[in-house]
């Protein structure tokens, strides 16, 4: 037998000296398949996350917004002072003015349809984008300060690196939350080796009377429990990518989950997981056989 | 081959075995004889190593090999074949694959060695039986699968424990003669019973009578 999968295969009689369990092999499946599950939607999250964190600082991070709060009689003057000094700062790339209609649009969702929005104290509203790396906010702030009185610069630092760390910190959730599944599939494993190792008995004593060695026997638990261990990560790996790809995407509006979804090569991530299982599993399988043979003889 | 040198052997306060001195003479027919609770089981222990004597020493092959040495002792095991009165078959296998499980544990591929297993079936008379499960079996056709399992791997010394016991006697008759067989054929055998009769009409063989835990050694039967 030859190639990586040999082992899995193994000789008919080294795969079969380990019977097949019954109740016990039932559960380890159940819990490696619910395992995966959850393991595929930690995986999802964490790279949503670091999706709208890279969104966050990268986008959102290169443009502002300046608005212009004046009388009646000076607003159009001090806004027209403030697109001179924009259109003349290095690292400003584009200036925009945002019209009474878009800012309805804008304002709509927070006052409802009802306000009439021309008796509101409405600032002048100028889209502005930006080149992070060369702009001087300082500079441009106090030039602003001169030239439009009225003028409020904001590059929404106050909302988006808050977001952008809250964005790190689900990542970093999701990151320990796939640890902590792997752990816990670990110690499902070994608890399943353990009882393994104490119901055959009978089996070890003859196998250890034919000359078998601890590795010989552990390695004929362990690929009972990986089998059944990735079987189940694969059942749950498969219902997780289905949950994920049902998940409303980014471009339905209206939803807090929005994103959360997976994209183009990331659908090959989640593959990955009954991978990974399957070699926690010969890990802590083998260990825990080991141990418990060694505690037998 | 085997040899004893002031071994002995106790479990806990209880004594078995005291100050043992023997060796196995290679292509010999040996008889342990005792009657039962008597330590004739500790000692064929002692030969494949489940158990370490407690005084003495005992060398396998020439070698001093260590409780610790855990692959020596795998080692060791593959060279004797053990036959014990439970037979140890594993009861989820066929009779077939019982018999090819030392083939297994040895690394050697069971089907590169099918014809042999087929051979040894034949030769304990279970061709017919290879595909069926130990609990199918009678007591004294699970002996014989036990010693043609024992075989596979072509070994020196076979040890065998009460072969004939809890068997009725023309059974117990085939397994004996199948083990004077291997003798015949220059494999060194050493069967343990308490049938004194039984020891007695083997021509030849070393008779090792086992008293309160001490061996001694019976001229070998005219």
């Amino acid at each position: 037998m030859s190639g990586r999968l040999g082992w899995l295969r193994g000789d008919p009689i080294a795969l079969r000296v380990v019977p097949p369990g019954g109740w016990s092999a039932a559960t380890l499946g159940l819990l490696a398949g619910v395992l995966a599950f959850f393991a595929v939607l930690a995986l999802a999250l964490t790279l949503a996350a670091g999706r709208l964190a890279a969104a966050w600082e990268g986008e959102a991070g290169e443009t502002a917004t300046l608005q212009v709060f004046a009388g009646e009689e000076v607003i159009e003057a001090q806004a027209r002072a403030a697109l001179d000094v924009l259109r003349q700062t290095p690292g400003v790339r584009s200036v925009r003015m945002v019209d009474l209609a878009e800012q309805e649009k804008l304002l709509e969702p927070w006052l409802g349809p009802e306000v009439p929005m021309e008796s509101l104290p409405l600032p002048l509203l100028i889209e502005v984008a930006t080149d992070p790396e060369v702009l001087d906010v300082a500079a441009l702030e106090a030039q602003l300060a001169e030239a439009a009185p009225g003028a409020v610069y904001d590059d929404h630092t106050a909302w988006r690196l808050p977001l952008v760390e809250t964005a790190g910190r689900v990542g970093r959730f999701g990151l320990a939350s796939l640890v902590l599944l792997a752990l816990a599939l670990g110690a499902g494993v070994a608890l399943a080796a353990e009882r393994a190792v104490a119901v055959n008995a009978a089996a070890i004593r003859t196998l250890r009377l034919v000359g078998a060695e601890d590795g010989f026997i552990a390695g004929g638990f362990a690929r009972r429990l990986v089998l059944r261990a990735g079987a189940g990560a694969v059942v749950g790996t498969a219902a997780g990518m289905v949950l994920v790809a049902l998940l409303p995407q980014g471009s339905e509006p209206g939803f807090f989950l929005a994103g959360i979804g997976l994209t183009g090569w990331q659908w090959l991530l989640p593959l990955l997981v009954p991978v990974a299982a399957a070699g926690v599993a010969w890990g802590a399988a083998r260990a825990a056989t080991r141990r418990g043979l060694r505690r037998w003889s | 081959m085997i040899e004893f040198e002031e071994a002995g052997f106790s479990y806990g306060t209880r004594t078995v075995l005291r100050d043992v001195t023997l060796s196995l003479a290679p292509g010999a027919f040996h008889f342990l004889v005792a009657p039962s609770g008597a330590g004739k089981t500790t000692l064929l222990r002692l030969c494949w190593l489940d158990l370490a004597p407690t005084e003495g020493r005992v060398r396998h092959f020439g070698r001093d090999i260590g409780r610790r040495d855990r692959s020596a002792i795998a080692s060791l095991r593959r060279a004797v074949g053990v036959v014990q009165h439970d037979c140890h078959l594993i009861e989820h296998l066929s009779l077939a694959e019982n018999v090819a499980l030392p083939l297994s544990v040895s690394g050697i591929a069971p089907e590169e060695r099918a014809d042999d297993v087929a051979a040894l079936l034949a030769w304990v008379e279970l061709g017919h039986r290879a595909r069926a499960l130990p609990g199918q079996l009678s007591g004294g056709e699970r002996r014989r699968a036990a010693l043609a399992r024992a075989l596979i791997l072509s070994p020196e010394l076979v040890l065998a424990d009460e072969p004939t016991g809890g068997v009725d006697r023309t059974t117990g008759l085939g397994v004996m003669t199948l083990l004077l067989e291997l003798s015949r054929m220059g494999k060194t055998v050493l069967v343990a019973t308490h049938d004194t009769d039984l020891a007695e009409s083997v021509p030849g063989a070393v008779v090792l009578r086992l008293d309160e835990g001490r061996v001694w050694v019976d001229e070998a039967v005219a």
